[in-house]
């Protein structure tokens, strides 16, 4: 799964953006070993009380908009910045990307290219996706269970994924 | 800011996987040399038979291939007869007939927000028959080579069935439908125990940093990687469940940080979530709720 929040303006450092993370009341604390600048991988964070990461690197805006994949998206601008979210199936990485993008587009003016949906949210939206997902974590966790349960039953194999982890890791 | 609490696991895992990869190359370094004694052994032996058992083994995926490419599976389940879509080729019956709870008074379970998953899906009170068609087409994704076609297929196999236990939840956000298909997939793969698959070949991070740390710059995360018998990598898959497909920039970048070969095909299975319909109708003794739901995969080789 992927986001992109696209934007004319950066932010200057992680504590920027936990800032402005904390400014929307998001239960959610980025790492910082890894300079802003320099991001271009897993970023770990928090999300409340469990841990989950998702991808993160500076894109050039310009080449992300010339895109074939992109082609149909009105991108309304010619933005000049774009932050790339990417993660996979850790149920609470879905929630911390949207809570961090969307407080990123906010704190920088920008938008956020949803790919989930295949449009650009604006910021009021972006937040309201974003706290959507941090509420339904609950019913996240719930289908989880409903999920891992029939995987289990219809592959009829050992339980080898870490015996429910619902960040999806199963043992180091 | 200080450094976050994370689990110290998790921290050292690129170590553990390390040391983990040691004993298995280990292990791999004396079933090479095995193979390679067999491999001697068998090069030995008549080319007319070597031929010939290389036409069959063809003439085998060819069938398997043809069989998938029409979509037809003779032991598929079908929609049972009085469903609006009697009939037609489901990719599970499993389900069908599993109770739900009973909502006399409201026809949209999706409207049902003050009930948990769980109980609709399992509720004691009255049946729901459920039932979901996934449609596959797999275009121009066959590489000719038999054990990433037959992995291709496979995987295949498993995204419509890990997104067919996902389309049983009603009123899924498309966010929230990603997540799960992803989740469900993972843990699909993993416990499939495909050949050349190994458990941590699903959503394996990968660092060009020689010590790299969990989140350490220049790494990356794949959904699931196929491997030869000495362990290179022979494909990646990206499951996608959005819109959009992979982008250029992204499949470089696959390439790259997982230092697989620039020919290395790279195969998408881009499920599309069709539009879910439900139906209600009543039968003498109780009522019923008919949910359903079409997706696609549409596989890709890039």
């Amino acid at each position: 799964m992927e986001l992109f929040v696209l934007s004319d303006r950066r932010l200057g450092s992680i504590a920027e953006w936990q800032r402005a993370i904390d400014a929307e009341g998001f239960p959610l604390r980025l790492s910082d070993e890894t300079p802003f600048d320099e991001l271009d991988g897993i970023l770990p964070v928090q999300v409340a009380d469990k841990q989950a990461d998702f991808e993160c690197a500076h894109w050039d805006a310009r080449e992300l908009m010339d895109e074939d994949e992109y082609a149909d998206i009105d991108f309304s601008q010619p933005w000049a910045h774009a932050l790339s979210f990417r993660w996979g199936g850790n149920i609470y990485s879905t929630p911390a990307a949207y809570m961090a993008a969307a407080a990123y587009a906010k704190a920088t003016g920008g938008v956020m290219l949803d790919c989930e949906e295949g449009k650009i949210l604006a910021v009021p939206r972006a937040i309201e996706v974003a706290r959507d997902l941090e509420k339904d974590v609950p019913k996240m966790e719930e289908a989880f269970r409903f999920v891992m349960e029939r995987i289990k039953a219809e592959f009829s194999g050992p339980d080898r994924n870490g015996g429910g982890d619902p960040s999806g890791r199963g043992r180091p | 800011m200080s450094r976050l609490p994370f689990d110290s696991s998790k921290a050292t895992r690129q170590s553990s996987d390390k040391a983990r990869h040691s004993e298995e190359w280990e292990h791999l370094s004396d079933e090479i040399s095995r193979r390679r004694s067999a491999r001697l052994l068998f090069d030995a032996n008549s080319a007319a038979a070597l031929a010939h058992k290389l036409r069959l083994t063809d003439v085998a995926t060819q069938h398997r291939i043809a069989l998938h490419r029409s979509h037809f599976d003779p032991n598929q389940p079908r929609v049972a007869a009085g469903h609006p879509d009697g009939g037609q080729w489901t990719s599970e019956g499993k389900y069908a007939g599993r109770t739900a709870t009973a909502d006399s008074t409201n026809s949209s379970i999706s409207s049902r927000s003050d009930l948990s998953w769980n109980d609709l899906i399992t509720g004691p009170t009255g049946p729901e028959v459920h039932h979901t068609a996934t449609r596959v087409d797999i275009g121009d994704a066959l590489t000719g080579i038999s054990t990433i076609d037959e992995t291709t297929v496979a995987l295949t196999n498993i995204l419509a069935r890990a997104a067919d236990t996902v389309n049983y939840l009603p009123g899924l956000s498309p966010q929230t439908y990603g997540t799960l298909v992803h989740t469900a997939f993972a843990a699909a793969v993993r416990v499939a125990r495909l050949p050349g698959i190994g458990f941590w070949d699903v959503e394996t991070t990968f660092s060009l940093e020689a010590d790299a740390r969990y989140g350490s710059k220049d790494s990356i995360r794949t959904d699931v990687v196929l491997r030869n018998e000495v362990g290179e990598i022979i494909a990646i898959y990206d499951v996608k469940t959005g819109e959009s497909d992979l982008s250029r920039k992204r499949i470089n970048e696959l390439l790259a940080k997982t230092r697989a070969a620039p020919s290395t095909p790279i195969i998408q299975l881009h499920l599309i979530r069709g539009p879910s319909r439900k139906a209600e109708r009543i039968e003498p003794n109780s009522r019923v709720r008919q949910a359903s739901a079409q997706t696609q995969i549409n596989v890709r080789r890039i």
